[in-house]
């Protein structure tokens, strides 16, 4: 997030990789909202689109130097703008959102779906979704890591010990599908929660202005996912 | 692969995985994994790391391995025999997984090292330690017997034996601090007693050199094994990179009163002589120990031996209803942790005198002195010659007047004095001297008010009767009472004692003073009764005079006995 400051190609670059790690959690966000796939799709592309030419948001701070925050409150303003400048044919397609909308008066409760009604707090579900977004990458570079050590095996058989708590499997039957001693497949395990554990950390460190605060972040985060 | 099959449930948790959930994973276990240390795992899967026996005896070609004996954070710690030797010893492994680890190899020899430097008969030694293919061990002192915590669970604890051993643990914190070796981790587990009653503290598995350089994070932040909540002293939680001795003496302490109690000094807790039948100066060096500012703790182990020692001392009896009653130690000042009695050298050079103590007292000294020769001159005055006029009351007015500036300042420093010492909990030397300027005046004023209705009284019973006299005896008896009771309880409050309960006391006092004021009375009347009867005048007179000089003789006398 650091990096992402500035007016610098740097930062334009680190932005741009910031907004494709948590393109998933927006997306998300907005066929909650009850736009189908396409809709979705081409409404997050302008979303990001629109960020991206901005150039960072040091602008102004609505987040406190949080990414997530600030990634959901620029989310929101850009979909009341949308409404506001009737754009929401052309751009966000006909759903059955869109049908209700049009037929109401122009605010903001008539784009509001059913899902909202299930759980009535949208920051909720974009910090759930988020969380499941840091996760995902933690996990996918540990993937990754294990793939160039050529060891896929391995991952696809210890990471259900991540939870704290293995499978139906004991270790010594994960030591016999990876034929290796038990002691051994202990050391990988503990070796693979502190990799993930680091790698959670760095994830969420990257999206936060003030490193200190990853331990906060990751508190709400888990909250997030009760 | 068949193994990486969903899993409809967490194994964890038990709540369903939801559909998104990444790589299939209860996605809020995984990253509650990630948010704890994951060292916080050693405990729970301990049991299953156990090298086995045939491993260690093939490690361990030169011992006989016997059995299992004990286990913590830090390792396996077995029972073994050197057959060359004819001696057991105790064989303490690193698991092997954490072996692998360098923080915690580095721990370990750090340990072997501290420790193999101590040389004491209270503290358990190391003969050897090292690595060898799979473990990190250290061969130690077989120490045949049991931990405190298992002789607490027993039941055999008594306070007697409680004041035997801390002495002891002191001896060997003493020893380790002089050494620039700190234990860290004191606690029942770790104090061990063996078969002929000898203690010895175990483990200085967590000792850091006292003035080693800026601390390693990666050694202190392991969480799991560094220090025992309950036994950890605040700054071991606040400052933990500025630890020093009187850490172990605050654990010492949590020890102590759970040897006396057999609960945890936790919260507001309550005083050991409230628990078990020991005195107040019990409580007092318990509390001393467990101060939260270790400006306030007993400076040295070796200082806290000395008091802990002289509890068992012949008169002082630790125990309720011991030769001394806590009550008379409580009412003598220097017993307050004030340093007026018996601390050791080293506490005299550290706390200072309170100023307002010695200016109050000072003040009050100087002020009172005059007072009381006035008064006894004009009790003789107006005994003996008959200038009582105009210039001798003008005189006491002025003198009066002029002494109730330092009076009142006395007073007050005073006051301030003794609150400033309650503050520093006995660690302010004047505790003597603020109770003086605090209490002086006001006690002087007390007793001179009861005297002067005694005197009162005396007119009273010849004047209109003794039912007048009878009427005004309770009053003049509680007044003393309440000068007795305001004494006690300043005094008291200035050293932090909670009230010992002797109400009944007051009550004696105060039925004493009115079965005295009665006989005065009735000695006022005989004495009336004898002026009538010249032949039986003499002789009761005398008498009188001899019984209570100051106090009664002149009014008695000018009222009743006609001067020649």
């Amino acid at each position: 997030m650091l990096r992402a400051r500035g007016e610098t190609p740097e930062a334009r670059v680190a932005l741009g990789e910031l907004c494709e790690a948590y393109y998933q959690p927006v997306l998300r966000f907005l066929r909650r909202e009850g736009r189908d796939e396409d809709a979705a799709r081409e409404l997050a592309q302008e979303f990001f689109a629109r960020i991206l030419s901005r150039g960072g948001f040091d602008e102004a701070d609505p987040g406190r130097g949080r990414f997530r925050s600030y990634l959901l409150g620029a989310l929101k303003h850009f979909l009341s703008d949308q409404r506001k400048h009737g754009h929401r044919l052309k751009r966000g397609g006909g759903g059955a959102a869109d049908s209700l909308d049009d037929a109401g008066a122009d605010d903001d409760a008539g784009a509001l779906p059913i899902a909202e009604l299930v759980s009535p707090e949208p920051e909720c579900f974009f910090d759930h979704e988020w969380a499941l977004a840091v996760i995902a990458r933690a996990l996918a570079l540990l993937e990754r890591e294990f793939k160039e050590a050529s060891r896929p095996e391995q991952f696809d058989v210890l990471k259900p010990w991540l939870m704290g708590e293995g499978p139906a499997m004991s270790q010594a039957d994960a030591a016999r599908v990876l034929k290796m001693s038990e002691g051994a497949v202990k050391v990988l395990i503990h070796r693979l929660r502190k990799r993930f554990r680091n790698a959670v950390r760095s994830e969420i460190s990257q999206t936060l202005r003030d490193p200190s605060l990853v331990d906060e972040e990751l508190r709400h985060l888990i909250a997030a996912l009760s | 692969m068949s193994n990486t099959a969903r899993l409809d449930s967490c194994p964890k948790c038990g709540a369903s995985i939801p559909a998104g959930a990444p790589q299939g994973l209860c996605p809020r276990c995984i990253l509650i994994g990630a948010a704890t240390a994951t060292d916080t795992g050693i405990a729970a899967t301990a049991t299953s790391e156990i090298p086995s026996r045939d491993r260690i005896a093939a490690a361990f070609p030169q011992l006989e391995i016997l059995e299992l004996i004990g286990r913590g954070g830090m390792g396996f710690v077995f029972k073994a025999r050197q057959p060359r030797l004819d001696r057991f010893v105790a064989l303490k492994l690193l698991p092997d997984k954490l072996a692998r680890d360098p923080r915690f190899a580095e721990r370990f020899n750090r340990e072997g090292r501290v420790l193999a430097k101590l040389n004491h008969p209270n503290i358990v030694s190391v003969f050897d330690f090292g690595s060898t293919e799979h473990f990190y061990f250290l061969i130690m002192e077989y120490v045949d017997g049991v931990n405190l915590r298992q002789a607490m669970q027993a039941g055999r604890f008594s306070p007697a034996e409680a004041l035997v051993i801390v002495p002891k643990i002191c001896e060997a914190l003493q020893y380790a601090h002089g050494q620039g070796v700190l234990h860290r981790d004191i606690k029942p587990e770790n104090i061990l007693l063996d078969s002929r009653g000898h203690v010895k503290i175990a483990d200085f598995g967590i000792a850091k050199l006292v003035g080693e350089e800026t601390p390693d994070i990666s050694l202190t932040a392991t969480g799991a094994a560094l220090g025992t909540p309950h036994y950890m002293a605040p700054e071991q939680f606040e400052k933990p990179f500025d630890v020093d001795h009187r850490a172990d003496i605050y654990s010492l302490g949590v020890v102590f009163y759970e040897m006396l109690t057999g609960e945890l000094p936790i919260g507001r807790f309550a005083a050991p002589s409230s628990k078990t039948p020991v005195g107040a100066n019990v409580d007092e060096v318990v509390f001393r120990t467990l101060e939260k500012d270790r400006e306030r703790r007993y400076q040295s182990a070796g200082e806290m031996k000395t008091q802990v020692e002289h509890l068992s001392e012949p008169g002082v009896s630790p125990f309720k209803g011991g030769s001394i009653s806590p009550r008379v130690v409580e009412a003598t000042p220097g017993a307050h942790g004030a340093p007026a009695s018996n601390p050791p050298a080293a506490h005299h050079a550290v706390a200072p005198w309170s100023q307002k103590a010695i200016w109050g007292a000072v003040l009050v000294g100087i002020s009172l002195c005059p007072v009381i020769a006035l008064l006894v001159f004009v009790f003789f005055v107006r005994a003996f010659g008959n200038i009582g006029g105009g210039p001798w009351g003008l005189i006491v007015l002025v003198v009066l007047a002029a002494l109730t500036l330092p009076a009142i300042a006395g007073t007050v420093l005073g006051w301030m004095g003794l609150s400033d010492i309650r503050a520093h909990a006995g660690q302010m030397r004047g505790y003597p001297l603020a109770l003086f300027a605090a209490l002086g005046w006001m006690e002087m004023i007390l007793f001179t008010l009861a005297l002067g209705i005694a005197v009162m009284m005396a007119y009273v019973a010849v004047g209109p009767g003794p039912m007048g006299a009878l009427l005004m005896l309770p009053v003049c008896a509680g007044a003393i009472t309440f000068a007795v009771w305001a004494g006690f309880a300043a005094a008291r409050w200035g050293a932090n004692k909670p009230a010992p309960g002797t109400r009944g006391k007051l009550r004696w006092i105060f039925c004493g003073l009115l079965v005295c004021g009665f006989g005065y009375i009735t000695l006022v009347l005989t004495l009336r009764h004898a002026q009538r009867n010249p032949e039986a005048a003499d002789p009761v007179q005398a008498d009188e005079a001899t019984v209570a000089p100051p106090r009664t003789v002149p009014q008695a006398e000018a009222d009743t006995v006609p001067r020649p």
